[in-house]
């Protein structure tokens, strides 16, 4: 007995889900290193975020009539949920943690198709929803005052899940580094590290070390990260010469501040959201570096990034029109 | 006051004579929506539709006479091209006219054929070999199945045949998508 | 522009397995089954009839046309029928063949002498190498199956500078090439030397993959031994250089322009198959006869590769090779890459089968499934035609074939190496390939569409011509007619004017 089977034969060594851990092994670097200076506020949002978007993922998918367990263990929802969770501050209300998260995988990931299908990052929508709902809490950072003691697990618990504390602290809320410079033109000293903002220098650079071990085993399209901190630069290096503000003399401060990092190697590089030609990518992400910067500089909110790259999702589908690659055998 | 209403009655004189003289200058002979849609069509020449050839009913449709779901022998896949060539929702084909078939080529009977010539003269596109008291012969190749050969037929010798599925006309079928389960 | 070097694939070759062992010459079958359309064109007509006795290398079918080959008996046989049986296609349809009966005993003549003549070689006339090719049946025995003639007229036509001898089999498990080159390489460096003197290339290269290192050695050594000037291009083994279009890119650095031909860039590639056929043609008379078949994959227990008489069913061959082992559960005639799934052993071997890959569920085996497509891009990182496979999906699926043709479908060359990289596990090529299909056929539709127009116009003005001529005819008629009654009227009026006149006289 013969079963007709046509080539392809064999299967291809490469699956979504070795994709898709390779990306959260990359961004453990980085919530370490947020966590040894923001305490465990990021880990107990990736736990809420994670369990929510497995729970979400798995109902919506039965709603559809979709196979549950193969699309459950492709990770993608982890990834939605972990950057998600890397994305809100540390102590953000639970309630708004779960809301974001159902934003992002029920309305812009399942019902625009699923896996593959939606036009814009999951992860990037449920932040831009709660950005713009809950401006207030969405801004409170906590402090990087030397000396300052860290709200412990129990006390981040209880924030998180009660809205309140059991022993006093004070100065919650503080802005960024990027958010300081954004509204003073002094160089404020107490924050800024060695290279740029404190603290957040280490984790951008931790997400770099991930982001560039990602690019070297292929999982991500190195075009994306390179035009986009290209752009970030060129436009900082711009500021530099161009102004005597003295926030913006440092030319690493934008690239190794807010979300540049995360952005250019795990946000923008989200390969179903992005343009897919290789000159679509180049264009793609440095219209998102750019996008950012402006909003940066003159837009209402500290970081730009969310709203740089879903405005960039937009855009993607008429760059991938205008940048049809050239065939073999054509001019 | 005046002066508004003056300035906007220039502008519109103005946009008035542009779009004028581009209309004339960038006229375009003859109905390309018509021809366009004449493209679509299998060129069957059968009349199902109600209308004397492809041309009639394209030039039908054109002019809004005609809705797209005429064609019996361009079945869904024509009324998908001209609903797309025509900004319009695709409908089903109209029932009273006749039910979407696969292609069919005719056959003449030989040992029933008297040589009348009456098939020949109803052929629209010629495919009938054939004179008077001489055989008659249907060229497959040429045959476009529009039926318009069965009713002249007096001993009612013309068969429709489907066209059998060879290596010739073989085509790879649609992927199945194999959804993991 | 990608480099064919830096798109493709690294395969695991799978060849050792079937070359350890000589090639082995498959025993007479009882039937040979001889399909009239081995080749691309008009199928040829058969020339025997059902009882005829034909000898070895005797024409059964004769090509039609510009575009197609003649078909010769193998060995000597009488005609058992001409009829519709199993021929080796993807659709398992059937096709018309003229079946053999050998003669009891019959013999299959010992290969021809190997050495080559290079005095009588250079006194060859390009029309007289050109006719006997085509007089032999020869086509592309790369698996195209082009009949050659027409590609060396197409080649005297045009200015060629560079001969390739496509010597690079770079689909896993085929092998067969390889062992040409390991126990005839003469007769490949001597075909060659006759396809340059008969489209008149100013450079003759042969190029081959590093893996086959053995054969590259002998292939050294026969080049010494003849004295040839041929170039030996060993190229780094990579997946697809073999095909025609990367291989002249990767050779000379140039790109057949898209719906074009090599020759249109002074370019000619033959397999190397092709050109050992066109030695024994054009030295010895020899028809295409027989050809050398890779049996191997895991689901033979004896792989290696035979020289087997065009005609003979796969079923013998598998026998030949120890047969299936428990496992085996497909059969594909080709690689693992482009090969195609036959349903039935009983098809014979035929001028374009290369290979013949015995499967095992194991192959096959997919823990993830097919996932939807993520546009992460890693197919168009591979492909050799520089295509965006993930855009071509989206767009087949949603049946735009119109806006896939914008993206260079057509420049797909159905290699296969998009398959192998996707991590979504899905069957990129079987869209490309079902959607060229369709775009194939809509073509056809279109054209006969055209011309049912066409007649229909053409009768539409027979008859108004017919009609106009008819009432030409009439109004000529009534003119006359008219003209004839008025002369009478005249006449009359005369005759009485006359007569009147006369009684006035009188």
């Amino acid at each position: 007995m013969i079963d007709t089977v046509h080539s392809p034969l064999g299967t291809p060594t490469a699956t979504v889900a070795t994709t898709m851990r390779r990306v959260l092994l990359a961004l453990s670097p980085g919530i370490i290193i947020y966590t040894a200076f923001f305490g465990w506020g990021l880990l107990i949002q990736l736990m809420l975020a994670s369990a929510t978007a497995l729970a979400l993922e798995a109902i919506m998918l039965k709603i559809r009539k979709r196979p549950v367990i193969p699309h459950l263990t492709d990770y993608s929802a982890l990834v939605t949920a972990w950057l998600l969770a890397i994305c809100l501050p540390p102590l953000l209300p639970w309630w708004m943690t779960v809301l974001a998260v159902g934003f992002a995988i029920v309305i812009a990931k399942h019902l625009y198709g699923g896996l593959g299908s939606n036009p814009f990052n999951p992860a990037m929508v449920g932040y831009a929803v709660l950005l713009v709902s809950f401006p207030r809490e969405m801004t409170q950072w906590l402090p990087q005052e030397n000396g300052y003691q860290l709200p412990g697990f129990a006390d981040s618990l209880s924030i998180i899940f009660q809205g309140s504390v059991t022993t006093h602290l004070d100065g919650l809320s503080t802005a960024t580094p990027l958010d300081h410079f954004k509204h003073s033109l002094d160089a404020a000293p107490e924050l800024t590290g060695l290279l740029a903002g404190k603290h957040w220098e280490w984790i951008s650079l931790a997400w770099l070390a991930g982001g560039l071990w990602l690019a070297f085993k292929g999982t991500l399209d190195w075009r994306i990260p390179l035009s986009l901190l290209l752009t970030v630069a060129l436009f900082s290096i711009g500021l530099m010469l161009g102004t005597d503000n003295p926030a913006w003399q440092n030319p690493l401060f934008h690239l190794l501040s807010g979300g540049t990092m995360l952005a250019a190697f795990f946000i923008a590089t989200d390969p179903v959201t992005a343009s897919t030609t290789r000159l679509g990518r180049w264009i793609y992400a440095a219209g998102i570096g750019l996008l950012a910067m402006i909003i940066r500089l003159w837009g209402g909110y500290p970081d730009g990034f969310a709203f740089a790259v879903l405005l960039m999702n937009l855009a993607a589908p008429i760059i991938d029109y205008l940048t049809i690659p050239r065939a073999y055998g054509h001019k | 006051m005046l002066i508004t209403v003056f300035i906007f009655a220039l502008i519109t004189l103005g946009a008035g004579l542009v779009l004028g003289y581009v209309s004339q200058r960038y006229k375009v002979e003859g109905d390309p929506v018509a021809d366009r849609i004449e493209a679509l069509l299998p060129q069957t020449q059968c009349g199902q539709c109600d209308y004397a050839g492809c041309r009639p009913y394209a030039e039908a449709i054109a002019s809004g006479n005609a809705d797209i779901n005429r064609c019996v022998p361009g079945g869904e896949s024509t009324i998908q091209d001209l609903a797309e060539l025509l900004d319009r929702e695709p409908i089903p084909l109209d029932e009273e006219l006749g039910e979407e078939k696969p292609p069919v080529v005719a056959v003449i009977i030989e040992e029933l054929c008297i040589g009348c010539t009456k098939c020949i003269q109803a052929c629209p596109v010629d495919a009938i070999l054939g004179t008077a008291k001489h055989m008659h012969t249907v060229i497959a190749e040429e045959c476009t199945g529009c039926e318009l050969c069965l009713p002249p037929c007096p001993v009612d010798c013309i068969e429709l045949v489907g066209i059998p599925e060879s290596i010739d006309n073989w085509h790879w079928p649609r992927p199945e998508r194999r959804l993991a389960s | 522009m990608k480099h064919p070097m830096q798109a493709g694939l690294a395969l695991p070759g799978h060849r050792s397995i079937s070359t350890e062992l000589p090639v082995a010459r498959a025993p007479v079958p009882a039937e040979l089954i001889i399909p009239v359309a081995q080749h691309i064109g008009t199928p040829a007509t058969p020339v025997v009839a059902s009882g005829d006795h034909v000898k070895r290398g005797q024409l059964i079918a004769a090509a039609q046309g510009f575009v197609s080959a003649n078909i010769h008996a193998p060995i000597d046989a009488s005609v058992k029928a001409i009829e519709y049986r199993p021929v080796p296609h993807p659709s398992g349809l059937n096709g018309m063949c003229i079946v053999l009966e050998p003669d009891a005993g019959a013999e299959w003549p010992s290969p021809v002498p190997k050495a080559m003549d290079r005095e009588i070689i250079s006194a060859c006339a390009p029309m007289d190498i050109k006719k006997k090719i085509r007089d032999a049946g020869i086509v592309g025995l790369g698996g195209a199956t082009f009949p050659t003639s027409v590609k060396i007229k197409n080649g005297i036509d045009h200015h060629i500078d560079t001969l390739i001898i496509n010597g690079c089999e770079c689909e896993p498990w085929i092998t067969c090439d390889e062992m040409l080159f390991r126990e005839r390489p003469q007769h490949v460096i001597g075909g060659s030397c006759l396809i340059q003197q008969a489209i008149k290339a100013d450079k003759r290269v042969l190029a081959i993959e590093e893996e086959e290192s053995e054969a590259i050695d002998l292939l050294r050594d026969a080049i010494v031994d003849c004295g040839d000037p041929i170039h030996l291009e060993v190229l780094p083994t990579r997946y697809p250089t073999g095909s025609e279009k990367q291989l002249i890119q990767i050779v000379t650095d140039k790109e057949v322009p898209t719906h074009g031909l090599p020759a249109d860039i002074g370019v000619a590639v033959y397999n190397a198959g092709t050109a050992a056929a066109v030695y024994r043609a054009v030295m010895f008379d020899e028809p295409l006869i027989s050809r050398f078949v890779t049996v191997s994959g895991p689901g033979i227990k004896q792989p290696r590769v035979l020289e087997v008489l065009l005609g003979t069913p796969v079923k013998d061959l598998i026998e030949f090779c120890g047969g299936k082992t428990e496992d085996a559960n497909g059969l594909i005639m080709g690689g693992a890459m482009m090969g195609l799934g036959l349903s039935t052993d009983e098809v014979p071997v035929t001028k374009g089968m290369n290979s013949i890959l015995l499967t095992t569920p194991a192959m096959m085996q997919d823990t993830q499934g097919e996932l939807p497509c993520i546009r992460c891009g890693a197919c168009a990182e591979v492909c050799p035609s520089q295509l965006a496979p993930q855009q071509l999906l989206a767009l087949i699926r949603a049946e735009d074939l119109e806006q896939a043709q914008r993206w260079n479908l057509e420049d797909c060359i159905e290699c296969g190496c998009c398959n192998a990289v996707c991590p979504s596990h899905i069957p990129l090529s079987s869209y490309y390939r079902y959607a060229k299909s369709e775009l194939r056929g809509q073509g056809m539709a279109k054209r006969k569409a055209q011309q049912s127009k066409q007649r229909y116009e053409f009768r539409n003005e027979r008859l108004e011509r017919a009609k106009r001529e008819r009432e030409e005819k009439m109004r000529k008629k009534k003119e006359a007619l008219q003209a004839a009654n008025k002369a009478k009227a005249r006449a009359a009026m005369k005759e009485e004017a006359e007569a009147a006149e006369k009684e006035q006289d009188a």
